[in-house]
């Protein structure tokens, strides 16, 4: 770890994982911000406690939000309880935008244990139904902790390994409005299943280039 | 001087965090039903915000409560000849979407739904007539953490007189928990609206109720209860409200949400107050003077004058006794840092509040805060929530009392700190708020360490005093949600009312011991 200076606690500049990069081409046209995602522990429980049930969503707001600052909301004319689709090269997630004075410019936090089985829509670029707050991050393999073999600091599978860079997640956040929310409560028919997955996709690189 | 007892609370914000487990308790002990899905007979609020039902604090809105006209006390929603003029159509009566279009999940579609284009979602459904809702558009706790635009939420009516538009801001934003329950008030308006005559406040206890049958569903008590307290069962056509949790008080239990509380915020006890005095007090003048109003219609229970009264009065002595260590008395009274709910709506509210601290911790560590001589407590002007707002809400705003008692709490600290770091006690600290040494060690015993003993004093009740004819509801649950476990109650009623008065069985068909002709038996 000394190799990487990270004997100690050190600052480390975010990382563009270049996860916003092409997205801004398909929506560039409409306002929409690219905001810095924050995944915190949702506030009545930790990690992914149940705090999904009726009662609870009433105690708030019903369904997935994501928590944005009253200056960029207005910037791109959201205004609290606004549907949103928050995405990246990663995927997109769906929710109502919570506009909220106690989030600093440039953020965009999605609470833990988000449930996507509850009063979630489909996500307009992708066309699936819009995720939770993990839907648009990724484990990115930092050197450090695969080292292993000191203590607790051991690689295990799903125990401990090759998180760290998460909060250098940025996504694309823009309005959707009413009108254009799409449930995805069709029928899957065999059209529809070939419409959603077209064949190109599934053949290999070189395909195309006989084209 | 006439005697009464009152079940109080007080609840010490400072250690509020907001979880909302007061709110679920008691959700799912009294309003778990149809007809009331909406109804939360205790909420927790984020301030700043308008709260639930929206804006209930604002009175010119809602005419709830009590004003002065000619120097007399009167509703604030007009005379008894107004109010019967519009007993139809009820100007000031919120509706659903005061509250919210409580709501469920298409659960079922999970599992029933055939194969879909995309994994399936359970979609909203309203509770009231199961249609389909598009879009939730607000709950009991819409503004959770400051959520919403400062705007909307800056409508909180505790901002009047200050220059709000600062606390927009990040960098001032300022935030704190108020859970709220039916303040069981002194003088409480809902009753004095009532028209059926169908709300009393209990004679033993203070506790205010709605008898479910006398309610003829005019609905006058929601529209004059400031607080916003009482709801309206649209299944049985009545009124409903916080009991006070009554069954289990009169066994001497804590309220539900009391016992619940994780923070151990609340506190239960009885406080004796002078009946005589009610309608010379709620009518002072100055709004400013109704704190002070209701700290002097308290007695004394070691007051000998008082004890002889409350005797004669027919106060049970254990309940004198629960009096004397009521910690009610204690944080209301004695130690002054606890105020009552908005007083100026002259209701006389028993459930009080000791206000937040507000120190901002890392700004402290950086130098940038004045601190006391010890450069750890921070002095009462660097306190992040505005001391004019916590007036608003608790003294009217009168800021002199609220500031004694954040001072108080503070010295409390002080004093905590110099005997656990420094190993030598700091009185100057306790002299400058008037405290001594026995009384910040009774406060901490109370307020931070809040044994379960010291939190919840309550004297079970003295039924035999009560009831005319105990037999009469012999064989009855206490409570029922109308179902067949209770012979008398019925739909309509949750609660057990007297059987048909029961004759003596015993002067027929019974052995009659034979007599002699001077009445002695043989």
């Amino acid at each position: 770890m000394r190799d990487f200076g990270e004997g100690l606690c050190t600052y480390r500049p975010p990382v563009d994982l270049q996860a916003t990069h092409g997205i801004e081409e398909i929506i560039k046209d409409k306002p929409h911000l690219v905001l810095n995602w924050i995944t915190p522990h949702s506030k009545w429980g930790i990690h992914s406690t149940y705090n999904d049930n009726l009662r609870m969503l009433t105690l708030f707001r019903g369904g997935p939000g994501v928590w944005v600052s009253e200056k960029d909301a207005r910037s791109i004319g959201l205004e609290d309880g606004d549907w949103v689709e928050a995405l990246n090269t990663n995927g997109a997630t769906m929710a109502r935008v919570i506009v909220s004075q106690r989030i600093p410019e440039g953020m965009a936090m999605m609470y833990h244990a988000q449930e996507k089985h509850i009063n979630t829509p489909g996500s307009n670029s992708y066309g699936k139904r819009g995720g939770i707050l993990n839907s648009v991050t990724r484990v990115t393999v930092k050197p450090t902790h695969m080292i292993g073999g000191y203590a607790q600091l051991s690689y295990g599978f799903n125990y401990y390994g090759t998180v760290g860079s998460q909060r250098d997640e940025f996504v694309v956040l823009h309005k959707i409005e009413d009108k254009d929310i799409d449930w995805l409560q069709r029928p899957l028919t065999p059209e529809r299943e070939a419409a959603l997955n077209p064949p190109e996709i599934h053949q290999a690189p070189y395909a195309h280039e006989d084209e | 001087m006439k005697v009464r007892a009152n079940f109080a609370l007080v609840f010490n914000l400072d250690k509020c965090i907001g979880c909302h487990t007061c709110s679920v308790t008691c959700k799912n002990v009294w309003t778990n039903r149809k007809g009331v899905e909406y109804a939360w007979f205790n909420n927790v609020e984020s301030k700043p915000g308008i709260g639930y039902p929206k804006d209930w604090e604002d009175q010119e809105k809602w005419n709830g409560g009590w004003v002065l006209k000619n120097g007399e006390l009167e509703l604030k929603s007009g005379s008894r000849m107004t109010r019967l003029r519009n007993i139809f159509m009820n100007p000031d009566m919120p509706v659903i979407d005061d509250y919210y279009e409580p709501f469920t999940y298409d659960y079922a579609h999970l599992q029933n739904t055939p194969l879909l284009e995309a994994a399936p979602t359970a979609r909203p459904r309203s509770l009231l007539d199961d249609s389909r809702m598009e879009k939730i558009a607000w709950g009991p706790n819409w503004e959770d953490g400051l959520a919403g635009e400062f705007e909307k939420r800056g409508k909180d009516t505790n901002f009047n007189d200050m220059e709000k538009q600062v606390y927009a801001e990040f960098e001032n934003s300022f935030h704190m928990f108020l859970p709220r329950m039916c303040n069981h008030c002194i003088n409480p308006s809902c009753v004095a609206s009532c028209p059926s005559g169908a709300m009393y406040k209990r004679e033993e206890d203070g506790i205010v109720l709605v008898d479910q049958n006398k309610c003829r569903s005019w609905r006058m008590c929601i529209s004059n209860c400031p607080y916003k307290k009482v709801f309206y069962n649209w299944e049985t056509g009545k009124a409903e409200k916080c009991t006070g949790c009554y069954p289990r008080v009169e066994s001497g239990l804590p309220t539900v949400c009391s016992e619940s509380c994780v923070g151990r915020i609340r506190y239960n006890g009885i406080m004796l107050y002078d009946a005589d005095r009610i309608a010379e007090l709620a009518s002072l003048e100055d709004t400013q003077d109704l704190y002070q109003a209701q700290l002097d219609i308290f007695l004394d229970p070691n007051d000998p004058e008082v004890i002889r009264q409350a005797r004669e009065d027919g106060i049970p002595d254990s309940w004198m006794e629960a009096a004397r260590k009521s910690p009610i008395y204690k944080m209301a009274v004695e130690w002054q840092v606890a105020f009552p709910l908005h007083p100026e709506f002259r209701t006389m509210p028993m459930v009080w509040y000791v206000p937040p601290l507000s120190p901002v911790q890392s700004q402290i560590d950086q130098g940038n805060l004045e601190t006391a001589p010890d450069g750890v407590i921070p002095k009462i002007e660097t306190l992040r929530l505005p001391i004019k707002y916590l007036a608003n809400m608790l003294t009217a705003g009168k800021e002199e009392p609220v500031i004694l008692a954040l001072k108080r709490m503070i010295a409390m600290r002080s004093y905590y700190r110099s005997l656990d770091v420094e190993g030598k006690t700091d009185l100057a600290v306790l002299q400058e708020v008037g405290l001594d040494e026995a009384q910040v060690k009774e406060m901490y015993r109370y307020m931070a360490i809040a044994n379960y003993e010291d939190r919840f004093v309550i004297p079970t009740s003295h039924e035999e005093l009560r009831q005319e004819d105990p037999y009469a509801f012999q064989g009855q649950n206490g409570f029922s949600f109308g179902n067949e476990g209770c012979s008398i109650s019925s739909q309509a009623t949750l609660f057990p009312e007297p059987r048909k008065k029961v004759e003596h069985v015993l002067e027929f068909n019974a052995y009659v011991p034979a007599k002699s002709s001077n009445g002695e038996a043989v």
